[in-house]
């Protein structure tokens, strides 16, 4: 089966096409990222940046898989949850192309993609994950048909908090260089723990507002910025793996699997090794390229949902900024 | 599971209690410490301490800790043997410590013989499960009138003893002493999602029962506000729908 994704909830306009028959498995995978000139994503701005690449970048993926547009059988769409001004660029393509193209359009939820095709890539069967980006911090687990949430953030983003502190810190954006959060990069220079910052778990939630409050009055009041990266960057990835490990606990299942922007971190990487040896458990990492935003995540969700024949009526498939990740029926599993 | 034992329980097994009266009792100060499971952030270790049926609990130190920061361990080790001590002068049942090192992070508490509620609920009545969550309930509110928060109120960490059928509480490592409210509401919160995760056919009764002995022993008005702070707490969620008044999704 030829399945075409698209994605576009944030800052990545990502087209994917997946063949599950083929040996290649992924025949194309473009991509066109929206970089804010300073400040966060504005969505209005990243829409209109979509809407110009974005069927450029649809060419060139059926260019680069070599097919006739007519070989496709099916086209996956992620409807949220996102940025609304952004998800409704996807969602109107898509839209589009079904209804011209005469294709059955499947309706794919962004969150259960990342998880998907993290299961495809590193071939673990049944994980604890860890789902950590700039929009979200969730700890996820698949019991009884859905993908549950076990734990997540009370307030901000893991992604959010670290570029939001390096942004009010000056320290970006860009914020990732060469597979580096810069907060990573400048704890390498911090020197001591800063005792006053808050560290927040309750129960298997986790909370940074505070964190991120306190460490930039901290930061106006002179305290070493390095030394304030190192805290931070220590207290937000420990009260993370505290939830981790209470998950697997709890589950008792024996792999753990980091999916989203924030997989990529190699120091959160070296700290889950650690943790996964103490509990006897497995660790897959999804490989940075296919951790961010794709389009193949989107295309590979669809080819699960198509063999159960999940679509959806073009008139129907409205987008959602809000549609949670557990409510979503996990029918192909 | 075999794991390396902090210094101060290796030397504690190799001591003995010298009792005289009339003749010489010899008792072992600690005996056949055996490893029950291994928690999020400590070793569960079943013993004899002093001749009494223990619960070790270690706060073991966590090597992706930078150690600074892995102080916390004495710190949560030192609040929850406090937490436990008021619970019991208050009337709240739980395990009571013997033996608290702040340093290596151990507390020894006394053996409760018997099951988790998690571990009861499909096999009890009614009339019995409701006792348990009214119980729970009265144990919860009493904490919050004297300002401690439980932090961790699950089903896992509720165990009615098999002797006489005493609901007791467990697992304070993430209790603590707060006036919040919001800190109380979320006690609420987590035994209620504890009950929606695992046990939704009997969430009815289950909640009932709960907020009934909540209200008894803290005030209806009390439990009222508490309900209200806990279903705020569920829409600061990500992407939770019932928060946007005007969605399109909604109106579907």
């Amino acid at each position: 089966m030829i399945i075409l994704g698209i994605e576009s909830t944030a800052h990545t306009f990502g087209v994917g096409i997946v063949d599950d028959s083929s040996e290649k498995f992924i025949i194309a995978d473009e991509r066109e990222q929206y970089t804010p000139k300073h400040g966060g994503i504005h969505p209005r701005e990243a829409s209109r940046f979509f809407a110009e690449k974005g069927p450029l970048a649809i060419g060139r993926a059926i260019a680069s898989a070599k097919i006739d547009i007519s070989s496709i059988d099916g086209i996956a769409v992620a409807l949220g949850p996102g940025l609304g001004p952004c998800l409704r660029v996807g969602a109107t393509i898509a839209r589009a192309l079904t209804v011209y193209f005469k294709k059955p359009l499947i309706p794919v939820n962004h969150a259960v993609a990342h998880i998907e095709i993290g299961l495809k890539l590193t071939e673990l069967t049944d994980p604890v994950i860890v789902y950590l980006s700039g929009g979200n911090t969730a700890i996820v687990a698949y019991v009884d048909r859905k993908y549950r949430v076990f734990g997540e953030t009370l307030d901000i983003a893991l992604g959010n908090l670290l570029d939001t502190f390096a942004r009010e810190t000056s320290l970006g954006p860009p914020y990732v260089v060469n597979g580096i959060h810069v907060v990573d990069r400048c704890a390498e220079s911090g020197r001591r723990i800063v005792k006053e910052l808050p560290y927040v778990v309750k129960g298997q939630d986790v909370a940074f507002s505070g964190l991120l409050t306190s460490a930039l009055r901290m930061y106006r009041e002179g305290v070493d910025l390095g030394d304030l990266c190192l805290t931070l960057r220590e207290i937000a990835y420990n009260s993370i793996l505290e939830v981790t490990a209470r998950c697997l606990m709890h589950t008792r299942k024996s792999e753990v699997m980091v999916v989203g922007g924030v997989a990529a971190s190699p120091i959160l990487r070296e700290k889950l090794e650690m943790l996964v040896k103490i509990y006897n458990a497995r660790l897959g990492i999804v490989p940075p390229s296919y951790a961010v935003d794709n389009g193949v995540m989107i295309a590979w969700t669809g080819v699960l949902e198509m063999y159960s024949g999940i679509v959806i009526e073009p008139e129907k498939a409205i987008v959602n900024q809000r549609w949670r990740l557990d409510e979503v029926d996990i029918v192909w599993r | 599971m075999e794991i390396e034992l902090p210094e101060s329980l290796r030397s504690m097994i190799k001591e003995k209690l010298y009792i005289y009266t009339g003749g010489i009792k010899t008792i072992d100060i600690l005996s056949k410490p055996i490893v029950l499971s291994i928690g999020a952030e400590a070793y569960i270790l079943k013993c004899r301490f002093m001749d009494i049926e223990s619960i070790i609990k270690w706060r073991f130190p966590k090597p992706y800790m930078p150690p600074e920061l892995d102080k916390i361990r004495s710190i949560r080790t030192e609040i929850e043997a406090k937490i436990m001590w008021k619970s019991l002068l208050m009337g709240v049942k739980t395990p009571i410590p013997l033996y608290v090192d702040t340093d290596d992070a151990i507390i020894i508490m006394t053996y409760i013989e018997g099951n988790t509620l998690r571990e009861l609920v499909d096999r009890i009545e009614n009339e019995e499960l409701c006792r348990i969550c009214r119980e729970v309930g009265d144990y919860a509110a009493k904490m919050h009138i004297n300002g401690i928060s439980h932090g961790d109120l699950t089903t896992s960490n509720v165990i009615i003893d098999s002797r006489e059928g005493l609901v007791h509480l467990i697992d304070f490592g993430l209790a603590s002493f707060g006036k919040r409210d919001e800190d109380y509401a979320i006690d609420i919160h987590i035994f209620f999602r504890s009950i929606e995760s695992a046990h939704i056919n009997r969430e009815g009764i289950m909640k009932d029962c709960f907020l009934n002995g909540y209200s008894s022993t803290a005030g209806s008005e009390k439990a009222y506000k508490m309900l209200k702070i806990v279903n705020d707490i569920r829409k600061r969620g990500r992407y939770v729908a019932e928060r946007k008044l005007r969605s399109e999704w909604r109106s579907l």
